[in-house]
């Protein structure tokens, strides 16, 4: 005797076997053969028939897998991309801020000129900050994960030269001009030098706020390290005993 | 019966200008293909969605799960602004196609 349910969760386990996902997209499927099937009932053929009518209109399971994988490659490929711009960008805006803001204060008599321009920088700064607190939390793949490492890398790099008064800063990358980077390092100490020296607490504000990114990187990076210990965990088979 | 490469390539065109008319779903919309076609554009069915889940990626249309007046579980498809976009240059280039062939065949019989 056919069983029309016990067929459909034969099928439904088929689908699952090929690595279609549940709920999304097999449930979709599903509904769509169970539409197929009770529009042929009408038809006056018996029930096995229209089962396998229907599931052969709905073709076969690998074929299906195979288009939803192109379009999941194709999308973790945009959100990849996105992603790394967005990292890129939000480090410009905060790296960009910071020094503004360094140089919207008025360092000699040390009264902070609470101006557009240093509150500008300043939105600046949590507008930058708040974007890669949301980029580090939907951060997932390898290669986005790879370049906001980068990204945080060098803002707490350059964050410690803000640490530094500006003569220790100048000797640091007098000494270091040799590498890739002496232009870039000529031009920043030019721009610190220019200014007079600020505050320690000044400078370590400055320099924790370039560490922020950093220290987001390093707190999702171990929650998504326990979350996959846990699925880890949860996917081993029990044993008794 | 239309070659395979053509039925994949109106895929998107097709849904789009379908979702215009207002809110849809997977086994309705493949219903609607098949007559509109006189069941000569035959999609295999299970193919649509894959199609329908790029197109909701690249936000030319959203998705919600609704029930339908028979109870049964649904998922709706509906075009956004950028599916309405998409549309618009579908029917720019569809109808460009379409003149051209028209033309070529008009001066085979002169």
């Amino acid at each position: 005797m056919f069983d029309l349910e016990q067929s459909i969760a034969e099928w439904r386990q088929q689908m699952l076997d090929a690595g279609i996902k549940a709920p999304v997209p097999l449930e979709e499927l599903e509904i769509h053969l169970r539409e197929e099937i009770e529009m042929q009932m009408k038809s006056g053929l018996s029930e096995r028939e229209i089962f396998n009518s229907a599931v052969q209109k709905i073709g076969q399971a690998r074929v299906i897998q195979t288009e939803f994988k192109k379009v999941e490659a194709d999308h973790k490929m945009r959100r990849t991309i996105l992603l790394i711009t967005g990292w890129l960008a939000a480090g410009v805006t905060l790296l960009y801020g910071t020094l503004y803001f360094s140089f919207g204060w008025d360092f000699i008599s040390f009264h902070p000129k609470w101006d557009l321009e240093t509150s500008t920088a300043l939105f600046i700064i949590l507008l930058a900050e708040t974007g890669i607190w949301f980029l580090a939390k939907v951060s997932r793949d390898r290669t986005s994960h790879i370049v906001s490492l980068l990204v945080c890398v060098l803002l707490a790099w350059f964050a410690l030269f803000h640490c530094l008064p500006a003569e220790q800063r100048h000797m640091t990358f007098v000494s270091s001009n040799t590498s890739g980077g002496a232009i870039v390092g000529e031009a920043l100490t030019d721009a610190f030098n220019s200014e007079p020296p600020s505050p320690i607490w000044f400078r370590g504000g400055l320099t924790l706020l370039l560490c922020v990114p950093c220290i987001f990187w390093v707190w999702r990076a171990r929650l998504q390290m326990n979350q996959r210990r846990n699925s880890m965990r949860e996917s081993q088979p029990i044993h008794s005993g | 019966m239309i070659r395979k490469e053509l039925v994949a390539a109106s895929a998107e065109p097709l849904i789009l200008s379908l979702l215009a008319k207002g809110e849809s779903y997977g086994y309705a919309i493949i219903q609607e293909v098949k007559a509109r076609s006189g069941g000569k554009l035959n999609w295999t069915d299970g193919m649509l969605y894959p199609v329908l889940h790029r197109m909701e990626h690249r936000g030319l249309i959203k998705s919600r799960w609704a029930e339908s007046e028979s109870g049964r579980k649904r998922k709706y498809y509906s075009l956004k602004k950028d599916g309405k976009t998409a549309m618009a240059k579908h029917h720019e280039q569809w109808s460009l196609v379409h003149s051209v062939l028209a033309s070529l065949k008009k001066e085979q019989y002169v």
